[in-house]
């Protein structure tokens, strides 16, 4: 059944739904008016980054309340959904940009460009991620990506009069555009082929035009639309071969903010990514029948040729490429972009796995947390560069970093985790992320008897191990070389904080993953606009969580 | 569920703050306060202890004094893997934990004298208090998994103790050879406990016992209670450093004295007594579990024994005697008398700490110096030392009425007269599925009259018993040795020494009196069963906990078996079900001459000892003289440690060196080199890609997406 609302007035619990995209865009306004009253072009302006930091810690709280109030059906004319799962990525991008700004204000300002636009900008694209990750049609989609997408571009050009930040702007914007006409292109196919551009009647839809005979000549063309989406959503998260644009602008553009384009703008692209495949194009019919096959087609399955084909080669290509042109990079900052694409490889891995069934839908769980730690670590590793970085000094190749373990003990060992996490060595949040996304591939393939999900998980550890290669050469420059003249010790209290906590949940996820495994679960489960097929797998786990939590909790009561 | 976390979550959390605090900053605190907060929060622990101990004894239903448990969180939750971070408190952990802290804490006191000098304090309390944590989880782990982290937590907390001054290469060695030595057990008490979990899908110990307790359960355990148990037993061997994996602890005395007293002597290397305790239903599943594990513990109580009798330096003495004892324990729990085990443990806690902390004492005096051949005499200079340490000795060798005479005499007693209910014949002759035992009350038990069992049964609880009362002469034998060359006697010391010997301060004697008292009255709570029900009869009323309570009215009786009766409910699957004493239901006479032949082993070892070493004193020279070979095997402890070395020591390095250059040449060489070049090659044509150029980028997009349509489309 679609769950397309009638043109009535939205109800007013309704207008909960946009509070998580609305506050940050507001406080984005409140940003302006404050800095109107700015005295001094000299004077720092650091509380704009904590009235940024409130407005998103804000935005965090009100997904927290927000947690238990979900709606099934979609909001504004079914427009958006209100579920766990988009406040789940709602959150995690809050809380991703509020770190980021907690670590720029030192580096801002000591690249003269303390300005309040910088913020603006992050708050901004926080809201267009808060609406995209809940859009439930593709127009709302559409605008809304490319809400989190422009300002991402501005500020990858932010430091403007570094040749190498303009670059990266300027290449970041006309390959987004290209990327993004590419997908609209995809979305007037769809629209065409069915007639809508809502993600739940095109899924109704696209069942009953790939099952009608008669209609054959449009199935070219849905698929083409999908391609098209897909190749979009590739771009944004960085996947081989559309991650081209990832090392440049990651290397130009401004380090702290880095960390949020490789962490918050990747997880807000996988979030509708899960959506609007499983939603639109998740319908898989019984196997075997004749005409089921047509109708898995675009799911695809191991060589059926569907979107879990492209991914799997998209998943392959990004391990590959990542980890082994990492291998070469000497600018610390490069090996991270390259290590974001083969972290995108990694996370491909778990979407194929859940993706491959309707069945194994649940496992997108491994999915959202690898996002999380990997948010952590990431974001963590750009911070720890931008906190060295001084205006005239960029500490950014391996060189750079030589001996500042043993000068800055505190970084030094932030750093440590950072990278043992981006590696997967325990006991970090990495590890447990790679764990679950791997063991998602292993339980899949071990379930379907499909060999190919077990190479695939093969082929990610293998990878995986020559990414630890890297990431510890950061450490071994950190910690092994001497260092030659002293790099003097301006830090930043707030991004050493920014740091710390980075650190911290780098470390508490891998301790005790528990608590974050349960709410991507629950996010999970909540996803609403989910065909059918998947609306019972999520019934079953919802029971399956309840059953487990309610005997926990009689556990705890009958220890009276 | 706070009341909870009050008697249980904090009984864990005070140390473990204490451990963060002087960890943390202690480097920059006064010494003084270092060593009380280390103290204190130890003490906090004690008083959280007794306050549960107490609830646990108000709370108790009918016969049952029940138990508290505590989720402090959920930890992992994958399929049907579950595990908790969860604390189980029953009269066993409330012994144990009641002894770690109470005399952790008299041992902290102690510390803060003892180390008054040394600039490592902070790390000292820090590492002490971490110890404390870890064992404290150990005891109180609801789950083994609780307890494997507290394992290897006080394993760890050992190494770094053992090690504490680590400036001296010999103890940073002792400190691995400990370690290492314990990971052989580790490697094997992990083996088993997957093995166990393999089989019943479970770690939590209140599970496994209800499993153990019916019939479909115990068809479940069966299979694997062999080898897992033994598993276990493995690695309580190290950790209780019984036969084979008992060489690390005489090294282990490297450490700081008060850490021997505490990790060395009173908890740590009890561990093992406490988990075949806790896990007693699975040790008493097959009987070949308990007399392999009475066995090796009798073993171990005779032959560290003597070779304790020959040891010249007074830890190295005690140590030997720790490795004893604790092989009575491991007889106790072998032959099915947990609680004589536990009793023992409790008992051995108190007065091995006060010899530790009196030789201590003694070494402090000495200025270092640990030869008992250089000492003597110095009642003169420390009486209080001197006193209490006279009291440990009395009571370990088992003088009547002082707390080592009734926990041994418990342990010789059981050793003698408890069977397993397969061991005796007629009653489950093959016929009868191990199923049984746990539905099947021995009946022909109940009439209460002797029972026959098998002769291999028998033959190897008569070893277990003569091996026992042999170790019991010894133990007053090399005891009342260390005593007067230490304190009796002419004083051997030079003059220097001499002018130095002093009494211990305050903070140090003050441990060893409360000590001494615990030493001698912590046995009476039980007495060998002729006394009170035999001489003074039944009057015992039956039921406990909340009847208790109520009428307030305890007999005597009551009081004299207060240990038993604590910890019965504990072991009832085991009492009830699987092991019976032989000689009847009221063998007082028996246990009366069993009593009488242990009091007159002992008085005999302390008189032999009076007589060679304080009547005649030329005599040991000309003894050691006369048998010089087993002089020599003695005092090189059986040349084991030399034989461990050329077997497993020497072999390793054999094996390692190979592996390096094979890991070298080969590994490295050409498998890493080799897919590093190529990896590295790889990455570089793939970095070409990398132009910088937007125009190529866009057409490599383009190209992509045409690629993937044409492959998709024209299928």
């Amino acid at each position: 059944m679609p769950t397309i609302a009638l043109l009535t007035p939205p109800a007013w619990a309704e207008f909960a739904g946009i509070l998580p995209g609305l506050i940050p865009a507001l406080t984005a306004l409140v940003l302006i008016l404050l800095n109107v009253f700015h005295r001094g072009t000299e004077s720092p302006r650091d509380y704009l980054a904590y009235v940024a930091s409130i407005g998103l810690g804000l935005t965090l709280v009100t997904c927290w309340v927000l947690w238990d109030d979900t709606l099934t059906r979609p909001i504004f004319h079914g427009t958006l959904y209100l579920d766990r799962f988009s406040l789940f990525f709602t959150g995690l991008c809050s809380a991703s940009g509020l770190l980021a700004m907690l670590m720029s204000p030192r580096f801002l300002r000591s690249h003269g460009l303390d300005r309040v636009e910088y913020y603006m900008l992050i708050l901004l694209s926080v809201s267009g991620m808060a609406f995209l990750v809940q859009s439930a049609d593709l127009l709302t989609f559409f605008v809304a990506f490319e809400a989190m997408s422009i300002p991402v571009y501005c500020i990858a050009a932010f430091m403007r009069r570094d040749a190498r930040s303009a670059e990266a702007g300027m290449k970041y914007f006309i390959l987004g555009a290209f990327s993004a006409a590419l997908m609209l292109y995809g979305i007037a196919m769809l629209y065409g082929a069915t007639g809508t551009t809502n993600l739940e009647v095109i899924g109704e839809t696209v069942i009953g035009l790939m099952t009608d005979p008669a209609s054959q000549s449009a199935n070219g063309i849905i698929m083409l639309g999908m391609l098209l989406v897909l190749s979009g959503f590739a771009f944004k998260v960085a996947a081989a071969p559309f991650h081209l644009w990832t090392p440049d602008v990651y290397n130009g553009s401004p380090t702290p903010s880095v960390g949020f384009m490789a962490t918050a703008v990747k997880a807000a692209a996988f979030a509708p990514m899960i959506r609007v495949l499983n939603t639109a194009f998740g319908h898989v019919g019984q196997m075997g029948a004749g005409e089921a096959v047509q109708m898995i087609s675009l799911r695809g399955g191991f060589y059926g040729y569907g979107w879990i084909d492209v991914l799997l080669v998209l998943a392959g290509a990004s391990m590959v490429l990542g980890n082994l042109v990492a291998i070469t990079q000497s600018n610390v900052k490069r090996m991270l972009a390259y290590s974001s694409i083969a972290h995108a490889g990694y996370i491909l891995v778990g979407f194929i796995a859940s993706g491959a069934e309707a069945d194994f839908f649940l496992y997108h769980d491994a999915v959202l947390f690898y996002l999380v730690s990997y948010t952590f670590g990431t974001l963590g590793a750009f911070g720890v560069l931008a906190y060295f970085e001084r205006q005239g000094r960029s500490v950014e190749t391996y060189d750079d970093l030589a001996g500042l373990g043993w000068q800055f003990p505190t970084i030094g060992l932030l750093m440590g985790t950072f990278m043992f996490s981006s590696a997967g060595i325990p006991p970090t949040a990495g590890f447990v992320g790679k764990l679950y996304v791997f063991k998602s591939a292993v339980d899949v393939g071990q379930a379907t008897g499909d060999l190919t999900f077990i190479w695939l998980a093969v082929l990610a550890v293998l990878t995986s191990v020559a990414g630890v290669y890297y990431y510890l050469r950061v450490l071994v420059s950190m910690y092994m070389y001497e260092r030659d003249e002293e790099l003097e010790g301006v830090g930043h209290p707030a991004a050493k904080f920014a740091l710390v906590v980075c650190g911290f949940f780098s470390l508490y996820l891998g301790i005790l993953p528990g608590g974050a495994m349960d709410m991507s679960r629950q996010a999970v489960i909540d996803m609403a606009g989910a065909p059918e097929s998947i609306q019972e797998v999520q019934q079953d786990g919802r029971e399956a969580l309840q059953e487990r939590l309610g005997v926990a909790d009689e556990g705890g009561a009958s220890d009276e | 569920m706070e009341s909870q976390f009050t008697y249980l979550g904090l009984i864990v959390l005070f140390p473990l703050l204490g451990a963060i605090i002087n960890g943390v900053v202690g480097s920059r605190l006064n010494r003084k306060l270092v060593g009380w907060i280390g103290s204190g929060s130890i003490l906090l622990a004690f008083f959280y202890s007794l306050a549960s101990t107490l609830y646990l004894y108000n709370h108790g239903h009918d016969s049952e004094y029940g138990d508290l448990t505590y989720t402090a969180f959920q930890w992992i939750y994958a399929g049907d893997l579950g595990l908790d971070i969860a604390f189980l408190m029953d009269p066993l952990t409330s012994v144990m934990v009641l002894v770690i802290t109470g005399v952790g804490f008299l041992i902290h006191v102690y510390s803060i004298g003892y180390m008054e000098d040394d600039p490592g304090t902070w790390r000292y309390f820090a590492y002490l208090n971490l110890f404390c944590f870890a064992m404290l989880m150990l005891v109180l782990g609801k789950n083994m998994l609780v307890t494997f982290i507290g394992w290897e937590g006080v394993g760890l907390c050992s190494y770094l103790l053992i090690g504490f001054w680590y400036e001296d290469d010999a103890n940073a060695v002792a400190g691995q050879k400990a370690f290492i030595v314990n990971r052989v057990g580790d490697f094997a008490f992990l083996a088993g406990l997957f093995l166990l979990y393999y089989q019943t899908g479970t770690f939590d110990y209140v599970a496994l016992e209800q499993m153990a307790s019916t019939p479909a359960g115990i068809a479940t355990m069966a299979p694997v209670a062999l080898p897992a148990a033994l598993l276990i037993f493995v690695g309580c061997t190290g950790k209780s450093a019984q036969i084979p994996l008992y060489t690390w602890l005489p090294d282990a005395m490297a450490g700081p004295t008060p850490v021997s007293a505490l990790i060395h002597a009173a908890t740590m290397v009890t561990a093992g007594v406490f988990l075949i305790s806790r896990t007693h239903f699975l040790f008493t599943i097959d009987p070949a579990i308990g007399l392999t594990v009475a066995t090796v513990g009798t073993l171990t109580a005779f032959f560290a024994a003597t070779i304790a009798v020959v040891q010249d330096d007074i830890k190295k003495v005690l140590a030997y005697s720790t490795i004893s004892q604790l092989g009575y324990m491991f007889m106790a729990v072998g032959v099915g008398a947990f609680t004589a085990g536990i009793f023992h443990l409790m008992t051995h806690a108190f007065f091995k700490a006060l010899l530790f902390l009196g030789s201590g004492s003694v070494i402090h005096a000495m200025g270092g110096d640990q030869n008992i051949q250089n000492m003597g005499g110095l009642r003169k200079w420390m009486p209080v030392t001197a006193l209490t340490f006279l009291a440990a000795c009395l009571a370990i060798s088992g003088f009547p009425l002082l707390s080592g005479f009734f926990s041994k005499d418990l342990i010789l007693w059981s050793a003698l007269s408890n069977a397993h209910v397969l061991s005796i014949p007629g009653l489950f002759d093959g016929t009868i599925p191990a199923a049984a035992l746990t539905v099947e009350q021995a009946q022909p038990l109940a009439s209460g009259g002797p029972v026959d069992v098998t002769a291999t049964s028998a033959a190897f609880h008569w070893f277990f018993y003569i091996g026992g009362l042999l170790t019991a002469g010894l133990t007053a034998f090399y005891m009342f040795r260390l005593y007067f060359l230490t304190f009796e006697g002419e004083c051997r010391a030079d003059e220097e020494t001499k002018a130095h010997l002093h009494e211990a301060p305050m903070s140090m004697t003050v441990p060893l009196s409360v000590l001494g008292i615990l030493s001698v009255i912590g046995g009476w709570i039980g007495w060998p069963h002729f006394v009170p029900k035999g001489w003074l009869g039944s009057g015992h009323k039956g039921g406990h906990g909340a009847d208790h309570a109520a009428d307030a009215g305890w007999t005597i009786q009551d009081v004299m078996l207060g240990f038993e009766h604590w910890l019965d409910e504990v072991f009832v699957v085991s009492d009830t079900f699987r092991i019976v004493g032989r000689f009847g239901a009221h063998p007082y006479s028996a246990e009366m001459i069993c009593t009488a032949a242990s009091v007159l082993v002992g008085l005999s070892g302390i008189a032999a000892a009076w007589w060679v070493y304080l009547k005649n004193p030329g005599l040991p020279k000309e003894i050691a003289d006369s048998v010089e070979g087993l002089y020599n095997l003695l005092d090189n402890a059986y040349w084991v440690d030399e034989l461990y070395d050329s077997l497993f020591v020497q072999g390793a390095i054999k094996v390692g060196s190979f592996f390096h250059a094979f890991d070298k040449i080969v590994i490295d060489g050409v498998v890493v080199d080799g897919l590093g070049w190529l990896a590295e090659q790889a990455g570089r044509i793939l970095s070409y890609l990398q132009s910088g150029d937007v125009q190529r980028y866009a057409t490599y997009i383009v190209v992509a997406i045409v690629l993937i349509v044409l492959t998709i489309l024209t299928i």
